[in-house]
């Protein structure tokens, strides 16, 4: 008997428990700030909470006012290698302005080493959804390009549409288109890389992201 | 020097180190201001919320085998391998086959206490691997050469001085007890062993049935790099660490995060469905999830401690616990410390060996009013010590003197007889007990409540 079936077997018992369906969590009136609320109300609510963990928020009206505060950001760091995915919205805030896009790397067209990764400043993508309720950022390998992009430059800027934000993070759990696809790793960044492993000392930039800036376009 | 009398030196010596007691004071104060105040700020009714969390973990023990063979297949199917291991040792040796088999030299490896359940990282020494571990409080210690003090925060009983110092002897860095600098040393030191690892090693805060998926949370990013570099990526998952459905993390992350840390959320909660997908430019070539059961199986078959599984290891029954506080972590001497640890621990590594963890408990209840999955700790604290009484035969003597001691003193005329004699009795063995006991005996009264009682003695 293989080790799998033995375990299997332990763990069949009779036992006065039991077997339920039961229905997957949904959000509910446990959480202080249910029911749903106005668009204008989730955008203030993820403003607020992302502002409050530190992460640096845009509210931005065109393509061409986000392609404005993206080459602010790059003159806000040292080094000058930025890496982007290949989302069809951060190619159009690029074309509006041609000399943004050739200071950047595209990595769908870029061989990487992990050592070389290391080199990049700054990494750029968009997004799956944005969660209202806690200022959360969520996406996967397949829409930030793979998994590396998001996490080893010290400035992850994340572009995105009014139209991503959700209220909980359950609506974009359950969210079947989200679930479908090709995809190996999802994420959930809730403010820049952070730890407080020394005496509680709340210190940003442990191994991911110094900085997290998010770029908001009304649609 | 066998567990008991590790436990009752270092409980001793801990009990009177006051700066310990500060370092700890201070840590855990911090901790209860945020978690008393997320717990507010987020939900409306944070018993409710612990009420469904604790429905759909039983929902997992009722269905335990076959969610189990849902993520096996789900996972498998999209290329990643799933091993079963009975016990450590068949752990360890998954991962030294892994090793071998891609001639690896170079590990890193995010927090996971699995891996420390199983001595992993004294299997990767023997073996002579380099092996980083990448958290930072897991970091401090490694360094240090010390075991983690806490589930969640293993470097609590550091204080910056100690760590300055230890970051100037191992990493090479000029002294500072800035945390942001000993901070940034930690990070640059461990890039490059992100970036040149042949494998990541991960554990798991949840694995997913529905989804086949495990779950990984974090603030630092580490687990992160660790899933994203290497081209290896084995993680090692209790099998009580189940959920039924993705969208159940919408409940169990905030749960976790708030029990934990006192956040909303912690910085990255990652999941992982499989290696690298053909259309992904990067991730791991080959991703493995070694499943552990190692004495899980033997709990879940007890009705009366199977609810023990449903912990979700936040380390809030060790916060609160005033044992914990005054001996600390390392007194345990176990991988899981407090409450739960003094639970799991006899089940997982033997009655015999472990059960005076059982008894380091004043049933004060702190722990079970804490726990976000409603795990009645500090009974089953007090059913293990029943269960080590019927396992134990060197208890038959005590036993026999309970018995003997209830039929005295359930009887009246039995007290009032033996009264005299006690009288004689105590001040011959006082000084003994008061010197091996730091505690002194009372003063016997000159009459006793009954002679009292009889002659009327009490003003009305």
């Amino acid at each position: 008997m293989s080790s799998r079936d033995r375990i299997l077997q332990n763990l069949q018992v009779p036992n006065s428990l039991k077997k339920e369906s039961s229905q997957p969590f949904q959000d509910s009136s446990i959480y202080s700030d249910y029911p749903e609320k106005t668009k204008e109300e989730l955008i203030e609510a993820f403003r607020a909470h992302f502002l409050a963990l530190n992460g640096e928020f845009f509210h931005v009206r065109s393509k061409e006012e986000a392609a404005e505060r993206v080459a602010e950001l790059l003159h806000s760091v040292e080094g000058n290698r930025y890496l982007v995915d290949s989302n069809p919205l951060c190619r159009d805030i690029f074309s509006s302005v041609p000399e943004l896009e050739k200071q950047f790397d595209d990595i769908t067209k870029t061989s990487l080493e992990a050592m070389e990764f290391a080199e990049y400043s700054i990494g750029l993508t968009s997004a799956d959804f944005l969660v209202a309720r806690t200022g959360s950022i969520v996406l996967r390998s397949s829409i930030a390009a793979g998994r590396r992009l998001s996490v080893l430059p010290p400035l992850h800027i994340v572009v995105a549409t009014v139209e991503q934000i959700v209220p909980s993070l359950d609506a974009a759990l359950q969210n079947s288109e989200f679930r479908n696809g090709e995809w190996s790793y999802g994420t959930i960044i809730t403010g820049p890389s952070r730890t407080s492993d020394i005496e509680k000392i709340l210190v940003l930039g442990a191994h991911g992201p110094k900085r997290l800036a998010l770029i908001l376009l009304d649609a | 020097m066998n567990n008991y009398s590790h436990f009752l030196k270092e409980a001793k010596t801990m009990a009177a180190n006051e700066t310990h007691r500060l370092k700890i004071k201070k840590a855990i104060t911090s901790y209860e201001t945020q978690v008393a105040a997320m717990k507010k700020q987020q939900f409306s009714d944070w018993r409710e919320a612990r009420d469904v969390a604790t429905g759909i973990k039983n929902e997992v023990l009722e269905n335990l085998p076959d969610l189990l063979q849902q993520f096996e297949e789900k996972l498998t199917s999209r290329g990643a391998k799933v091993l079963w291991a009975e016990n450590a040792e068949q752990a360890r040796n998954y991962i030294g086959e892994i090793i071998a088999r891609h001639n690896a030299r170079k590990v890193v490896k995010s927090k996971s206490m699995t891996t420390e359940e199983i001595e992993l990282n004294e299997y990767l020494e023997k073996l002579g691997i380099e092996n980083w571990e990448s958290d930072l409080g897991e970091l401090i210690v490694q360094l240090a050469g010390e075991k983690p003090y806490h589930i969640v925060t293993p470097a609590m009983h550091k204080s910056k001085s100690e760590i300055a110092s230890l970051f100037v002897e191992k990493l090479g860095i000029e002294y500072t007890e800035n945390a942001e600098e000993l901070t940034m040393a930690a990070r640059a030191h461990l890039r490059k062993a992100f970036v040149t690892a042949d494998i990541g090693i991960t554990g798991a805060n949840f694995i997913i049935a529905d989804e086949g998926a495990i779950v990984m949370t974090e603030n630092e990013g580490n687990g992160r790099l660790g899933m994203a570099c290497p081209k290896v990526h084995i993680a090692i998952a209790g099998i009580e660490k189940m959920l039924p459905r993705l969208a159940d993390l919408s409940l169990f992350l905030p749960l976790l995060s708030t029990s934990g840390t006192g956040q909303q959320l912690t910085g990255y909660n990652s999941f992982v469905r499989g290696p690298q997908s053909a259309t992904e430019p990067d991730g791991p070539e080959e991703m493995i999830v070694i499943l552990l059961d190692n004495g899980r199986s033997g709990i879940y078959r007890q009705e009366k401690f199977q609810h023990v599984l449903r912990c979700i290891r936040c380390g809030a029954c060790l916060n609160a616990c005033p044992v914990f506080r005054t001996v600390g972590g390392h007194t345990y001497a176990t991988t899981y410390q407090g409450p739960i640890g003094s639970i799991i621990t006899p089940q997982l590594r033997g009655m015999g060996e472990w059960q005076h963890l059982a008894h380091a408990c004043s049933l004060c209840g702190a722990c079970t009013e804490v726990c976000p999955v409603g795990i009645d700790l500090h009974h089953l604290l007090l059913e293990t010590r029943w269960q080590a009484e019927q396992e134990d035969a060197a208890s038959k003597k005590w036993h026999f003197a309970i018995q003997m001691w209830s039929k005295v003193i359930t009887k009246r005329k039995m007290v009032d007889a033996l009264r005299p004699l006690l009288k004689l009795f105590i001040p011959v063995v006082k000084p003994f007990m008061s010197a091996n006991q730091q505690k002194r005996l009372p003063e016997m009264a000159k009459k006793s409540f009954a002679q009292m009682w009889e002659k009327n003695e009490f003003s009305r």
